[in-house]
């Protein structure tokens, strides 16, 4: 999301120490049978892919996430006012009295906080979580996106098999909460005060909770392949240049009836799959998001233009056209926006099947990866409805 | 044709089957087939690999200089009997001297010679007469295709322009007019502009000279198994913290595809991962420069690309302050230089066993591939001199400041 949140966690903690001149991939195995294989033909020819589970390594992880302090922040809303809104959400009035005794409330220049003890926390219900996090959304967005983890493929399978302890793995079972179709954590604070010194528990929890799902992607070619429909799909008229002679050197080569789509993605998303996002690529208060990984799919080099605060139109419309046809092809950006109130939500490109090009978020954590639709959809359908478009880059010339 | 069998026997230990309609094949140095080829395992893990032909993309041809179909020859001297003197000193003798001047045209200004030879002249040359020839004029730019000659290096014609649109009959004259390389590693082809008698259009000219530039690559693949990953893997592909760590990744296949193959593009750091298997794009030559063999290695480890290259002013103390000497066995990511005549005349990165990452010119005709080395060294070894030395990229803590 195009929303700096991330930039919020920056500011209270410096930057995070990651590698200056590289990218850093930590894939963790996916859970045996999490997920199977998969396979899908069409246009695009024969693509083969199985999965992988992509945790941030741990020089990510800035020190905010592990502040164990639960602060609420309701904005220009009073203390008498935060009541309301909580037995509105339909919390006991247990857990409003522990609040009123226990919360220690601050109202300053961030607007009103509120420092939440454990005995609030154990009192809550997922549908206070759930409500309590509607409203976060649609009165502090800022705040909400610093506060809510969404689980990638709405379960707990990252925490398991040894991922986290059984501990640990009870304790998120018990924060976690839907909010329509998305998993979600709001308590990592409390978590990690649950988790004590516990450094390396600490760790992995963290990493488990940003794991992003992931597919390494092959495309099969052998003698049944329809080579040049297959070009033309992936050379997307002009726009992918240079990629025949790899596949026409795969088919005429014995043995060899498989090739790794990193080969004949366009420079871009090649440069940057499976990776993080490296200082190197961010201005201040701008980090890559998804619509940077996605507006310039097709570009050889990364422009920091679009780290500016431009509109999306800015990017869009000279060199895009907009598509009313579903019948997507390889590169197209599908644009997703909130239908209540027309913001944008999220952009992904369209690479083949239903198999998608993603950054999900501007976080540090999250990496860019080609993955499922269903697995990216998994931490964005939440109880807003959204509407897609979808644009596509001119052609060179 | 008679004299092209003559020279087929006077080719003696290089000649080509050109006689009949089977593969055109040189009857040695040979290399392994275009089927899927097994490295040696080491800690790098089990390899495997296979080569590929990459044309540059559609339009490049058109900006290429086509060179007139008439051989020529530039030799700096400023008399016959100069000329004689270069070309005795080059090994030639005074009936080699005889034959390759007899029937040529010759232009001749206060520097130099420009020789025009007869065609039969130049089709029925001896070999060990075009080896001593070309070497001398692969010492003057003005010989552009013999100073960057054409390397093959397979035996078997066919095979190595297959897919490529070039007449049958071109490979034949091809076959006749390759020579071997001064290691013996391959051939090397300097007469484009003979074979541009063959053309008959435009287009044609275009084919052509988009199949002989054509440049090879190789895809390379890591076959990891449960019973084979160690961390000595693991560690060979991360060297030194230099590099991402793969380990994850190479469990994450073991569990989801065992026995499978990872594409070793994903264990590469970024920028050699960008541009492998890519001609350089109008856009990477925008700074003035394109990248070159010095950019390519210079880079290898580095997220943001400088702007250096091989004949930057910088380009040795930036060798000194932060690669040190390589000892054996080469690791990932080492950069190789090869030193010939007293200077370095390229450099590549070292991948695993034999293979490296390389940029073979700076030119937009200069794909970034993987190679065997010996083929690297087969391309820029023009007078069977050349050695390399290995320099090890230092952590960024122990980069020395001067």
């Amino acid at each position: 999301m195009k929303t700096g949140v991330f930039l919020f966690f920056l500011a209270l903690s410096g930057r995070p120490d990651i590698f200056a001149d590289e990218s850093v991939v930590s894939v963790n195995p996916v859970r045996q049978g999490a997920f199977p294989k998969g396979e899908a033909t069409g246009p695009w020819g024969t693509i083969e892919y199985y999965p992988v589970i992509l945790e941030p390594p741990a020089d990510h992880l800035w020190a905010a996430l592990y502040d164990d302090r639960t602060l609420w922040n309701f904005g220009s809303v009073p203390e008498e006012g935060v009541y309301d809104i909580l037995e509105t959400s339909g919390f006991s009035k247990e857990s409003i009295r522990l609040l009123k005794t226990e919360g220690q409330w601050k109202t300053g220049v961030a607007g009103t906080e509120v420092d939440v003890s454990d005995a609030v926390i154990e009192s809550m219900t997922p549908e206070n979580r759930e409500a309590l996090a509607k409203w976060f959304r649609l009165n502090n967005e800022l705040f909400f996106s610093r506060l809510i983890i969404n689980l990638e493929g709405g379960d707990l399978s990252a925490f398991e098999e040894g991922s986290v302890s059984p501990k640990t793995l009870d304790l998120i079972r018990r924060m976690s909460f839907k909010r329509r179709n998305v998993l979600s954590l709001m308590d990592r604070a409390y978590i990690m005060r649950q988790l004590g010194d516990d450094q390396e528990e600490k760790e992995r929890f963290l990493k488990a909770a940003f794991a992003t799902r992931s597919l390494i992607v092959r495309l099969v070619i052998n003698e049944s392949t329809d080579l040049e429909s297959v070009i033309d799909y992936w050379s997307s008229e002009g726009r992918n240049p240079g990629i025949e002679h790899i596949l026409k050197g795969v088919k005429l080569t014995a043995g060899a009836d498989k090739l790794d789509l990193v080969q004949i993605l366009p420079p871009l998303p090649r440069r940057y799959l499976f990776g993080f996002t490296n200082l190197r690529d961010m201005i201040p208060l701008s980090p890559p998001d998804c619509f940077w990984a996605s507006v310039q799919f097709f570009r050889p080099n990364a422009s920091p233009r679009i780290l500016d605060p431009l509109t999306l139109n800015y990017h869009l419309e000279h060199d895009f056209e907009k598509i009313e046809s579903a019948d997507l092809q390889f590169g197209d950006i599908v644009c997703m926006f909130n239908t209540d109130d027309n913001t944008f939500l999220h952009s992904y490109v369209h690479i083949a099947s239903d198999i998608v090009f993603t950054k999900n978020g501007s976080s540090f954590t999250r990496p860019y990866v080609l993955a499922k639709k269903s697995d990216m959809l998994s931490v964005y359908l939440d109880e807003s409805a959204y509407r897609s478009e979808t644009y596509r880059r001119k052609k060179r010339g | 044709m008679p004299s092209r069998l003559l020279q087929l026997l006077l080719g003696a230990l290089f000649f080509a089957d050109v006689t009949g309609q089977d593969a055109i094949v040189m009857s040695s140095p040979s290399r392994p087939g275009n089927g899927v080829v097994a490295a040696p395992p080491g800690p790098w893990g089990s390899l495997e690999y296979y080569e590929v032909a990459l044309e540059g993309p559609r339009g490049i041809h058109s900006m290429l200089k086509l060179p007139s179909q008439q051989v020529e020859w530039f030799l700096p001297a400023a008399s016959r009997a100069e000329l004689k003197e270069l070309l005795i000193a080059a090994g030639l003798t005074e009936s080699e001297i005889t034959d390759l001047l007899s029937g040529s045209k010759l232009i001749q200004d206060l520097e130099a010679f420009r020789i025009f030879p007869a065609e039969a002249t130049v089709l029925n040359m001896p070999t060990p007469t075009r080896v001593k020839l070309y070497r001398l004029l692969s010492r003057y730019e003005e010989n552009r295709f013999h100073q960057r000659p054409v390397y093959i290096n397979s035996s078997n014609l066919s095979d190595w322009f297959e897919g490529s649109e070039i007449p049958r009959s071109v490979i034949q004259d091809i076959a006749v007019l390759c020579y071997p390389t001064p290691g013996g590693k391959g051939y090397h082809f300097s007469d484009a502009p003979f074979t541009l008698k063959q053309a008959g259009s435009v287009l044609e000219e275009q084919i052509l000279f988009q199949g002989l530039f054509r440049k090879r690559g190789l895809i390379v693949r890591l076959r990891v198994s449960a019973d084979k990953l160690t961390q000595e893997t693991a560690d060979y592909w991360t060297a030194g913290y230099k590099n991402k760590a793969v380990m994850p990744l190479l469990e994450s296949i073991v569990q989801n595809n065992d026995g499978g193959t990872i594409d070793i593009a994903h264990l590469l750091p970024s920028t050699p991962r960008t541009y492998l298997n890519r001609f350089p794009d109008p856009s990477d030559g925008l700074s003035g420069r394109f990248p070159d063999w010095f950019w390519t290695c210079y880079n290898f480890f580095r997220f943001v690309p400088r702007e250096v290259y091989a004949d930057s002013p910088a380009r040795d103390s930036l060798i000194l302050q932060e690669f040190e000497t390589g000892l054996p066995p080469s690791e990932f990511g080492d950069m190789l230089l090869f030193n010939s005549g007293g200077k370095v005349v390229h450099g590549c990165i070292h991948i695993a066993e034999d293979i490296v990452f390389t940029k073979n010119g700076a030119d937009l005709n200069s794909p970034w591939v993987f190679m065997k080395i010996q083929d690297v060294v087969g391309i820029h070894d023009l007078y069977g001199d050349v050695s390399i030395s290995t320099f090890r990229k230092r952590k960024t803590s122990e980069t020395v400041t001067p």
